[in-house]
């Protein structure tokens, strides 16, 4: 009920802008759509790769990449109760591009007021191969989304292929550490999860369901990581030296030899193109004599030793 | 043997025999934890000084947490005991009476504003944050829902949910307002001992400790004013002074338990009530009785935290409301029957 009243109310308030929402609902014959706003940095990331970043009239606060997203209208968070629908509805988009997680209600009440929104799939690597072509075809930019694709797929498969094959006993024990009070790490269901396997690596917490769990330093210790991977900020700046530093952590594997590595943080998580980046650096840290440290493209300090 | 002389032996029978249930239990808590070492090898480890890595579990992340368990387990019944007294409010509790969420309130603004728990001997601007929010938040409640002349205990809890509920909105919005730390504050928030190093120990124990200290000195006036503030007059005190010092002691203890292991309720309620059953409602007694059974409770709670889903760990919050939630309604219910009761 309060939804249905919240609605209508966004609705008169949006009304300027809904004659163009209208004759964007018309779809397909219509000519490509020239005002995107889009829900999520990784398909802001998708937008900009296909050479399409003038289209973007709205982004959420976490648009960050590349530098030209920050100076975009932001339109809130990206999750429901985050978004501001009269800011995006103001900007009266041809489309708009949402991501399937946290985003129902909102899909759901653009949809009734009108706005054409394409819903994109964007949790795994595979996704992002899928979530090219779709924006790719949304944006009528489906040679470049070809080529792009087929440049992310090779240099994914490039990895895999490097890595396959190799005994369980030369994949290394992997501990990926998303915070650190208290002591949380990535499960298997999680894009750096994916990383890591994708890499060649074993997760420290395969056993562990739900994506982002707390898990006990104890058992850390014990199990004894060989390698240490991190995104750089735990809500503040964070270093290698400030990893080693926890308690026990100096008589780990993977601190002994020296093998603690962080990335910038929305690298390894955010299901965008530069996901061949993140696997080639996860790649080589964790084999460094099989993956080569990518050279072209690695943003200065993405991955720090 | 007069009465009095029994019940004096009686009394430290107990206690000795708590303390003692206390120091097992601590130390069979170093048995306990999501890495398996067994009883043999832990005492070979503890006996020799090779470093190891079981012996660096043992030492750096099993003890320290212990230390923490029993400190702010002390801490929160100490604090509940003195305000249940003060406020002649059986369900008096640091995290009922807003204290806590006051504590939260300060170490957030204190960790937005990038300060730490540094300056010195552990006075520094975290702690102090925390102790003013929980002063304010309790001085508010006492003065809407303990000042007033026909105030009763409902009065109390009902200003203290509500100042809790404004509190709590207000963490809520400078988390909202800062989100970049959001992740921080929230899990520091959950409360939790599973991080807790010596730092912790080292820099909470003695703020604790010093709130604990000075409510065992004030035991006997606090028995005093429970008869009327002219027993109090007679022992030559005032009795404002005396509530003062009162609150700030029990506020100490429960926002320096606050600013290092978060918000975890119901300890300061169930470790009291306990004691009460004990040793009787005598303050000289029943503080350190209930601050024995505070930090066994909490200890224990801990012990669960770390294995009942391990390697997972679970917020010890979580475990301490399931256990005295029930507990609260339970007295909630006794209360209200009994003559004389809650209105």
């Amino acid at each position: 009920m309060r939804t249905r009243a919240a609605n209508l109310l966004l609705g008169l308030l949006a009304l300027p802008g809904l004659p163009a929402l209208a004759g964007a609902s018309r779809a397909a014959a219509a000519p490509p759509p020239r005002r995107v706003v889009s829900l999520a940095p990784s398909l802001t990331e998708i937008v900009f790769a296909l050479g399409a970043g003038d289209r973007l009239v709205g982004v959420t606060q976490s648009c960050d990449y590349p530098a030209a997203a920050r100076g975009l209208p932001r339109i809130g968070g990206m999750t429901d109760g985050t978004i501001d629908l009269e800011r995006l509805l103001a900007r009266q988009p041809d489309v708009v591009l949402a991501i399937g997680e946290d985003q129902a209600t909102t899909v759901a009440n653009l949809r009734r007021l009108g706005a054409r929104v394409e819903v994109i799939e964007s949790q795994t690597v595979a996704d992002v191969f899928g979530a090219v072509s779709r924006v790719g075809e949304i944006l009528g930019l489906r040679e470049p989304a070809g080529r792009l694709r087929r440049e992310l797929e090779q240099r994914v498969d490039r990895v895999r292929t490097a890595v396959a094959g190799l005994p369980a006993g030369k994949r290394p024990r992997v501990f990926f550490e998303i915070w650190d009070h208290p002591l949380m790490t990535a499960s298997r269901a999680t894009l750096a999860g994916q990383l890591i396997e994708l890499a060649g690596g074993i997760n420290l917490f395969a056993d562990l369901s739900g994506r982002y769990v707390e898990v006990s330093p104890e058992t850390v210790l014990q199990r004894n990581p060989q390698v240490i991977l991190s995104p750089d900020h735990h809500g503040r700046a964070l270093s290698v030296d400030n990893l080693r530093r926890q308690p026990g952590f100096a008589q780990v594997d993977a601190v002994r030899h020296g093998r603690v590595h962080t990335f910038a943080g929305d690298l390894v998580s955010r299901p965008g193109p530069r996901i061949a980046l993140a696997l080639e650096l996860v790649g080589h840290a964790l084999h460094p004599d099989l993956v080569p440290l990518p050279a072209e493209g690695a943003p200065p300090g993405a991955a720090r030793h | 043997m007069s009465d009095r002389d029994r019940g004096r032996r009686r009394y430290g029978v107990l206690v000795l025999l708590l303390a003692v249930v206390l120091l097992a239990s601590a130390a069979g808590s170093l048995l306990v934890g999501s890495a398996e070492i067994p009883l043999r090898r832990t005492l070979t480890l503890l006996a020799s000084s090779q470093p190891s890595l079981e012996r660096t579990i043992l030492l750096k992340l099993r003890l320290p947490r212990i230390l923490l368990a029993l400190v702010v387990g002390a801490g929160l019944a100490s604090a509940g005991t003195a305000y249940q007294s003060l406020f002649s409010n059986p369900l008096a509790d640091p995290f009922v009476i807003g204290a806590s969420s006051g504590a939260a309130l300060g170490a957030t603004a204190a960790i937005l504003a990038g300060w730490g728990w540094n300056g010195g001997w552990g006075i520094g601007p975290l702690p102090l944050l925390a102790f003013g929010g929980a002063l304010a938040t309790v001085g508010l409640v006492y003065l809407i829902g303990a000042g007033g002349s026909r105030s009763s205990p409902v009065t109390l809890l009902l200003a203290g949910a509500a100042v809790s509920t404004v509190v709590g909105a207000l963490v809520s919005l400078l988390m909202i307002l800062h989100d970049q730390s959001l992740g921080v504050i929230f899990n520091w928030l959950l409360g939790g001992l599973s991080s807790a190093t010596w730092h912790d120990v080292r820099y909470g124990a003695p703020l604790v400790g010093l709130g604990v200290l000075a409510l065992r000195l004030l035991s006997r006036p606090l028995d005093a004013l429970a008869l009327g503030d002219d027993t109090v007059a007679s022992l030559g005190l005032s009795a404002l002074g005396l509530r003062l010092a009162i609150v700030v002691a029990a506020t100490v203890a429960t926002a320096a338990a606050v600013a290092t292991a978060g918000i975890i309720g119901f300890v300061g309620l169930v470790a009291p009530h306990a004691a009460r059953l004990l040793v009787g409602g005598e303050n000289g007694r029943l503080l350190p009785a209930s601050c024995l059974l505070g930090a066994l409770l909490l200890l224990l709670a801990d012990d669960a935290a770390r294995t009942l889903a391990a390697p997972q760990e679970i917020p010890i919050s979580i475990l301490t409301a399931l256990v005295g939630g029930p507990f609260f309604l339970l007295l909630l219910r006794r209360q209200s029957r009994a003559p004389g009761g809650l209105p």
